[in-house]
């Protein structure tokens, strides 16, 4: 188990392979042991200076050998699945320092629970990141009364 | 300095991660889910544009 030190979380452990920026971690819970892909993957172009990413992640199914971003595994462990992805995030931002990482849920559901998690743990967060929100047409700095359809984040 | 000093100053920042490196994981790249997302992320950068992200510092304007 990995703290989240500042936040007193804990995370699973990833492996990542630097050549492909693929990260993976197994959900452990009631419904067993459940393959989680991280991909950052680089747009086009740099902007301002800043290379851009998309961020996202999702269920691997060794079965059909196909990743999932929309299924509920339900293995009771969402906080901790969302802080070791935010732990990715801190490991990738690491290594490029001056990039924006953009990041939205498969469902606007999915979207909002991120953000409940980003406002619970906003204190800790905004002391280390940049946050925008991408509301009813423009984006805007991260605020807790609103709704947003994505986000970018960047490493102060 | 005691070893617990040295971890309350650790605590302070970030925490750094411990991972695996692991060369022989797979590449992920080619498979139509992550062809898929980096499809709509571009989609979604030509609708939403991105965010001028630059510290207010380093933005310069024209007068």
């Amino acid at each position: 188990m990995h703290y989240f030190a500042c936040m007193n979380l804990d995370t699973y452990h990833c492996s990542v392979n630097p050549a492909t920026g693929f990260f993976e971690f197994y959900s452990e819970g009631p419904n067993g042991k459940i393959k989680k892909v991280v991909s950052y993957q680089q747009l086009q172009d740099d902007i301002y200076g800043m290379q851009r990413f998309n961020l996202c992640f999702g269920d691997w199914d060794e079965g059909s050998r196909c990743p999932n971003d929309a299924s509920v595994t339900n293995n009771g462990d969402v906080l901790k699945v969302l802080a070791t992805v935010a732990g990715t995030v801190i490991t990738f931002t690491d290594k490029y320092p001056g990039c924006l990482i953009q990041a939205e849920g498969s469902t606007s559901s999915r979207t909002r629970l991120y953000q409940m998690k980003m406002k619970n743990y906003w204190e800790e967060i905004k002391g280390f990141f940049n946050v925008k929100g991408y509301f009813q047409g423009s984006w805007e700095v991260f605020r807790l009364d609103r709704n947003y359809e994505a986000f970018v984040v960047s490493r102060k | 300095m005691t070893l617990n000093t040295l971890k309350r100053k650790e605590r302070k920042g970030l925490p750094k991660f411990k991972y695996t490196i692991d060369p022989h994981m797979q590449d992920y790249s080619k498979e139509p889910f992550f062809v898929k997302k980096y499809e709509s992320a571009l989609q979604s950068l030509a609708t939403r544009g991105t965010p001028d992200m630059r510290p207010a510092e380093t933005i310069h304007t024209s007068l």
